[in-house]
């Protein structure tokens, strides 16, 4: 293994700070079939999933994020015949090791329900 | 201070992945109002406006495949407070809104059930390109 150290990067129009490439880029994402039996279809530090019932999940991390103040996002869609768009996805819980997550329709009472694909990406330092 | 000029770089073996798969290949902020047009972005050739709340966004280099990572908030120039976002749902009838390799024909609805067209939507894409 090698470690290059370097100030900056360029690609000969645009030069950036060797610390925008660590700390901007993402330290884990995942894509996964959030339908029957789960499972990821393309990810980066991502080790499992756990299916949590109707419409939540785990995504589990390889390597742990240093701290639980790290930025998460979530996104995915859902093959409905039902075209509510009130649909969303919260990751109502960020742990060191794993973001949970949540998918459903948030209407007066929310309804959960399992996506066909799920996205999470997370952004910050690991441990 | 140093720069280093190159065209491609990843990790070597027993290196980690981080910086050459955990950068965004794709993101982009644009206007999806009138006529829609992209503020800022990177890796994005053009935007086509489908109609109301329907934009597919077009990759100038593709993805490897269409399991990348997609997502995208909303926000309002005027700072009128929009509980708006990607309208995450498709069906045999419909659009298709899941991402592909060359581009993503996303919707984005208003929280309350219509399709809507945001002053601000930004969007950022991890995955592999081709």
């Amino acid at each position: 293994m090698s470690t290059l150290n370097v100030s900056n990067i360029t690609d000969g129009t645009t030069t950036v700070g060797t610390s925008y490439v660590v700390n901007g880029s993402a330290k884990a994402w995942c894509n996964f079939n959030g339908t029957g039996t789960i499972a990821i279809q393309d990810s980066l530090n991502v080790s499992s999933l756990t299916d949590d019932g109707t419409g939540t999940y785990q995504s589990l991390m390889t390597n742990s994020m240093a701290a639980a103040n790290y930025v998460a996002f979530g996104g995915g869609d859902v093959n409905n015949a039902n075209n509510d768009l009130r649909r969303n996805v919260r990751l109502f819980r960020i742990e060191t090791g794993l973001v949970k997550i949540a998918c459903g329709i948030n209407a007066n009472s929310d309804t959960k329900e399992d996506w066909t694909n799920v996205y999470t990406s997370a952004f910050g330092d690991l441990a | 201070m140093s720069t280093i000029r190159v065209d491609n770089f990843g990790p070597s073996a027993g290196g980690t992945t981080y910086s050459a798969r955990g950068i965004a290949k794709a993101w982009v902020n644009f206007n999806g109002t009138g006529t829609i047009a992209a503020r800022d972005s990177e890796n994005v050739s053009s935007l086509t406006d489908n109609g109301t709340g329907d934009y597919t966004l077009n990759w100038t280099a593709a993805f490897g495949a269409a399991d990348y990572v997609a997502t995208g908030q909303t926000s309002s120039a005027s700072g009128t407070i929009a509980l708006g976002g990607l309208a995450n749902y498709r069906d045999g009838s419909d659009v298709i809104t899941v991402p592909a390799a060359a581009g993503w024909r996303s919707r984005w609805g208003d929280g309350v059930g219509n399709f809507f067209d945001p002053d601000i939507a930004m969007t950022i894409c991890h995955g592999d390109l081709a």
